[in-house]
């Protein structure tokens, strides 16, 4: 579905941003897999090469541009070109909004909604290139109804949200002026349980975080979220650009899909 | 994503979005069920599966009247073995102004598009749960988010299925918790199509709606909106349900209805 097409996943060094990572191999993509933990990195392109595809890890932090040109270049020097860019890169520092330090706030803008902004940036003209171009955000439902604690990360993941359509408009001049076939969309994750979700939660809030969800389960990274950003990705969904996806079993599955 | 071994319904599938759906079901392997009340078009479009050796019935039924449905899912569970997936695409418009529209107009548009989505669905998931296994989904509309002028019962249906899709998720999330089932139920909205109902559309009118899509071209029912029936169709979509999702290239940036 995906072969022939390369793929760079911020932040896929673990968690959903690893599960993406894999599903994009198994659907055939070259990948890139990034993040700032380089010996996380190393370790899912090893995966991924042992499962038979074909990867290389590249350590950057998304929020540097110097760092993400190296990315894109290093992207296109080894396979030729870039196809598709899922910005899932993220942290969250939480604290009230009361206590939450200026570095606090800048690290998880910078990171989430800043990087997402430098790697699009720097993706589209080799997407150009090649005349085929797929963005995919990872948001969160969150985004969209507030959490307490969280005002860094969800003012980021609802900027990218903003970004998302913005970009999808964008696009609509290489469209129509260059023939190209390039869309913009978020995938809006539900609760999954990552090292984030660990650090940030205690065991019986992730307990409930479960049980609220209407299919009564966290998502599976590489099954639930993979799969849509997979499908996002190929040309199947030539049709569908500035859509927000919810992968959230159900929960508040309405109100994230406009 | 393979639709190896499923059966779907998909209703109003004569011609259309419908057809093009039931084409791309037919392609990914599904044993498709043809639904319309015009038999040489539901005809026509089995002869089209069959030429690209799909495997199709036909059933001519009016899914306004609820023993026309259950005759529809009999033939289907007797030919198939089962019903996996439902499409509620049905569709049909009868314009007026509101304060012109005749209550028949209006019984009309919301029987076919709303009742018709509830009897089918009511019937299929008895089905679906029986198999633990079921795919409910609803061809909606961009203009259900808009309005849309001389449309009132055709956008009340519209945006009606929004909330019969997310209590039937709901109700259907239940199963999944309780006995294993995996049944979602999710809608897909297009936006302006070449069909059947937009050729009615005036040309100053058509010509701006097909500008003010962002991906610069009119869907392909098959490719485009028949792609994404077939991906949350899959089992690789089951933690999907209760999603809207927007299939127009990009129309609702552009909120066209507004103007």
């Amino acid at each position: 579905m995906l072969k022939g097409k390369v793929a760079i996943v911020t932040g896929s060094g673990n968690g959903v941003g690893k599960g993406i990572a894999l599903r994009l191999s198994q659907k055939g993509a070259d990948i890139v897999v990034n993040d700032i933990d380089g010996a996380a990195a190393n370790e899912v392109a090893k995966m991924i090469k042992e499962q038979g595809g074909n990867a290389i890890a590249v350590k950057a932090d998304v929020s540097k541009k110097s760092e993400v040109e190296i990315l894109v270049q290093t992207t296109v020097t080894e396979f030729g070109r870039l196809d598709i860019l899922v910005n899932n890169a993220g942290e969250c520092k939480a604290a009230l909004l009361e206590d939450m330090t200026e570095e606090d706030w800048d690290r998880v803008i910078d990171v989430d909604l800043k990087g997402t902004f430098l790697c699009t940036q720097a993706a589209v003209p080799h997407m150009r290139k090649g005349k085929y171009g797929r963005v995919i955000n990872i948001s969160s439902p969150d985004a969209l109804i507030g959490e307490t604690g969280m005002v860094n990360f969800i003012s980021a993941k609802a900027g990218v949200l903003g970004l998302t359509i913005s970009v999808a408009k964008e696009f609509s001049r290489y469209i129509n002026e260059e023939g190209c076939v390039m869309t913009c969309n978020a995938v809006l994750v539900g609760y999954s349980p990552t090292n984030m979700t660990e650090e940030l939660f205690p065991e019986h809030a992730r307990d409930h975080f479960a049980d609220v969800v209407p299919l009564g389960r966290p998502a599976d990274p590489e099954k639930d979220v993979g799969s849509t950003v997979a499908f996002l990705a190929s040309e199947k969904a030539s049709y569908i650009t500035g859509a927000k996806i919810p992968v959230t079993g159900g929960l508040f599955a309405c109100i994230s899909s406009y | 994503m393979s639709l190896k071994g499923r059966t779907a319904v998909v209703t109003g599938s004569a011609r259309g979005i419908g057809r093009g759906i039931a084409l791309k079901l037919a392609e990914e392997g599904a044993s498709v069920v043809v639904n319309g009340t015009t038999p040489d078009a539901i005809d026509e479009t089995v002869r089209m599966i069959k030429e690209e050796n799909g495997t199709a019935i036909g059933v001519t039924a009016d899914i306004t009247i609820k023993t026309e449905v259950e005759r529809m899912m009999e033939e289907t569970v007797n030919t198939f073995g089962t019903v996996d997936i439902l499409v509620n695409n049905a569709g049909t418009h009868k314009d007026a102004m509101m304060v012109n529209m005749t209550e028949e107009q209006w019984d009309n548009v919301i029987d076919v598009m709303l009742k018709g989505s509830f009897f089918c669905t009511q019937i299929a998931a008895k089905h679906m749960r029986k198999n633990k296994f079921g795919r409910v989904i609803t061809i909606s509309s961009e203009g259900a988010w808009y309005g849309n002028i001389g449309m009132v019962n055709y956008i009340t249906a519209k945006a009606g299925q929004f909330g019969f899709t997310l209590t039937a998720a709901r109700e259907f999330a239940m199963w999944s918790r309780k006995e294993g089932c995996d049944i979602t139920c999710n809608c897909i909205t297009p936006g302006y199509n070449d069909t059947r109902i937009t050729q009615a559309v005036p040309e100053k009118i058509d010509k701006m709606f097909r500008d003010s899509i962002v991906m610069g071209r009119i869907a392909d029912s098959k490719e485009d909106i028949g792609g994404v029936v077939a991906f949350l169709s899959s089992e690789e979509a089951s933690y999907i349900t209760g999603a809207i999702i927007p299939a127009g290239g990009g129309e609702h940036l552009s909120a066209p209805y507004i103007s």
